[in-house]
């Protein structure tokens, strides 16, 4: 484990390293993120070409932009982003998390892996177009610290993309009682309700840290498809942008 | 020797495997160029152009939405001369020693109102085959390799690397097996298949006829199995013929004249006189499924996943839509950014293709198996049921429009965007 700071939740970073070798099994513990990843890459996508107005259909819409995307796990969004063109940094406080996405990644990737925080890319004076924060804010310990600098690692202009689950009591019979107790298909704790967020306390947050927040979605299941939805409904899974001003 | 780095490596380069490579490789910029390779084991066919009756005496029967992918492909542009449109057809349930056959059934959309639509299309291998090699000859994405097969293969976290039989290697992101029924990729992956032995041979050949078909199909249900005539441009048909192992060994064997008389007398004197014009071949035929469509990193199609009964000639209507249905998978994984041997490709891929396989195989079981009987209760049964398909509009518009491939959902290559 790195050096832990005000916003590691030293805890979480010890849960997420004990199956830091699951990260890419589908059909292991993170099966359901795996799941969960077309449509959040999908909403990516179309958030940051919207944003920085780049053709959608091109092969590499990303490409000249700077990455970061802050609890990386096992790179699970980290590699996607890098073949759409981003120039992507991978930063987790877990060693073994970042060992096991340097060691999926295929070298062409180029992909940056950093075990680290947000605090400390801070200092060390990383700069980026985009910061992904997903899943993540659930997670860490000091939720506006955290925020504060992640925003401040983006340059003007830049955009934040947020994903996380909302305090309500829908989620917590779905995402604690139903996910993890009901389905099995996260492991029992990975998740506590009191640390949820709504979506107005995020913006709030978010406005703290100078940014202006966008476009609020929700994110539903649809059992019969086994697909997962954007949908208006926010009351569980949402995901939010946040922008910079120049 | 250069190893070959590729996303996508089809093991087979048939209909199957060429329709995949032409659909990955991209249309008119629409999708992403990927880096396709192609391992062959026979060797290239030299080109046979503006043959409309194959040598091999073997013809493809395909369905609106099958020819609706051969035209974004690029290939139907190659072989419209060599498409037969079927307008009619005629089914009959007959015994040899009845003097007329009385059709039971008949599908007619020469009189209709949309009356461009055929019932099929028809069009022999080797035209088929051409249009595929000229297609794939402009794609500069795609390497062709004949001649040649996987040795081995080893499957990492973000890659497979294979080896050919002349020690080539090559990296993929995912491997497609497109390699026919007894696809070697599939026994390399160590997939099993679940494979029954019908007892019936097939007999193709191409045929001369006496007169002119005018787009007229016939299939005729012998007890010993279907009698199909195919009509062929010209005055052409592929014959489809299906009998008993025994009985189809003495067939093969009859002198010509014998075997034209036979070919007559079954086709009901409708056609006049008939003519082989190309050998008379004939194999066992097997319905034969895989027990999964995927492994990792692994994809199987067409023949290779399964293989059923020819006789309402939807064996390469089959392969055409797991081809489209593929294609799908793979383009929305690689737009989102996704590794293209992913499991949740070969997962979706999986989900979409085997129920409407194990439907379409079943189907054939079991219509092959009432009608390859000549007990008079199933005979009554089956005469009574065809006889109210006859006379009830919606269903016999339910079966033709499932026949033509429209039911279900439809990858995008299938889609009608009216174009």
């Amino acid at each position: 484990m790195c050096s832990s700071s005000g916003t590691v939740s030293d805890a979480e970073v010890a849960r997420f390293s004990s199956f830091a070798s699951e990260w890419w099994d589908k059909k292991g513990k993170m099966g359901v993120l795996h799941k969960f990843n077309p449509v959040r890459l999908a909403y990516i996508r179309e958030q940051v070409c919207q944003h920085f107005r780049r053709d959608p259909h091109a092969v590499c819409p990303l490409e000249g932009l700077r990455l970061l995307d802050i609890g990386c796990g096992g790179g699970l969004l980290c590699e996607p982003m890098s073949r759409l063109g981003a120039a992507v940094v991978g930063v987790d406080p877990s060693a073994k998390n970042i060992e096991a996405a340097r060691s999926h990644a295929a070298p062409e990737l180029k992909i940056v892996y950093h075990c680290s925080t947000a605090e400390e890319r801070l200092v060390a004076g990383e700069r980026f177009d985009i910061v992904l924060n997903m899943e993540v804010v659930e997670h860490v310990a000091d939720v506006p610290l955290f925020l504060n600098s992640c925003a401040a690692m983006l340059r003007p202009g830049g955009m934040m993309v947020v994903a996380t689950l909302n305090r309500t009591l829908k989620a917590f019979i779905l995402a604690i009682l139903g996910a993890e107790y009901i389905l099995g298909w996260l492991p029992r704790g990975c998740h506590d309700w009191n640390k949820f967020i709504t979506p107005q306390e995020l913006m709030l947050f978010l406005s703290d840290c100078g940014l202006e927040s966008g476009h609020l979605t929700g994110v539903v299941y649809h059992a019969f498809a086994d697909e997962w939805h954007l949908n208006e409904d926010s009351g569980v899974n949402y995901m939010l942008t946040a922008r910079r001003a120049f | 020797m250069r190893r070959i780095v590729c996303d996508v490596l089809i093991s087979g380069q048939g209909f199957t495997g060429s329709a995949l490579a032409c659909a990955l490789a991209g249309t008119a910029g629409e999708a992403r160029e990927m880096r396709v390779v192609t391992v062959e084991q026979d060797k290239q066919m030299p080109a046979s152009p503006g043959a409309s009756v194959s040598q091999d005496g073997r013809a493809s029967a395909l369905n609106t939405t099958s020819l609706r992918l051969l035209s974004r492909l690029g290939v139907e542009d190659h072989i419209r001369d060599a498409i037969q449109p079927v307008t009619s057809m005629q089914v009959c349930d007959g015994e040899l020693d009845e003097a007329v056959y009385l059709p039971f059934l008949s599908f007619d959309t020469s009189g209709d109102h949309d009356g461009n639509k055929a019932i099929a299309f028809i069009v022999s291998n080797s035209a088929l085959r051409e249009g595929f090699a000229r297609q794939l000859a402009k794609k500069t994405s795609v390497t062709r390799l004949f001649g040649q097969r996987i040795e081995a293969f080893k499957v990492t976290n973000t890659r497979t690397w294979v080896k050919l039989d002349d020690g080539q290697e090559i990296e993929a992101s995912l491997l497609v097996a497109a390699d026919g029924a007894r696809s070697r990729l599939r026994d390399l992956a160590r997939i099993k298949v679940l494979r029954r032995n019908t007892g019936q041979w097939g007999l193709t050949a191409s045929v001369a006829l006496g007169y002119e078909h005018e787009g007229q199909a016939i299939q005729h249900f012998f007890p010993g199995g279907p009698f199909a005539l195919l009509p062929l441009p010209g005055a052409f048909a592929s014959l489809v013929w299906t009998e008993p192992a025994h009985r189809a060994r003495c067939l093969m064997e009859l002198p010509l004249d014998a075997l034209h008389e036979e070919l007559i007398r079954r086709s009901g004197c409708r056609f006049g006189d008939i003519r082989l014009v190309s050998t008379l071949q004939g194999w066992p035929l097997f319905f034969q499924i895989a027990r999964s469509f995927v492994s990792e990193r692994i994809a199987l199609t067409g023949d290779a996943a399964h293989l059923i009964h020819p006789l309402a000639g939807q064996g390469l209507n089959l392969a055409l839509r797991d081809i489209a249905a593929l294609t799908d998978c793979i383009q929305e994984a690689v737009c989102l950014g996704l590794d293209p041997g992913d499991w949740q490709v070969l997962e979706r891929y999986q989900r979409w293709r085997r129920f409407d396989t194990v439907m379409m195989g079943t189907a054939m079981e079991g219509l092959n198996g009432i009608f390859s009987n000549d007990m008079d209760p199933i005979r009554m049964v089956r005469d009574l049921g065809m006889g109210l398909l006859e006379r009830v509009p919606l269903l016999k518009g339910w079966m033709m429009s499932e026949a033509a491939g429209e039911v279900g959902t439809l990858p995008r290559l299938l889609r009608d965007f009216g174009d």
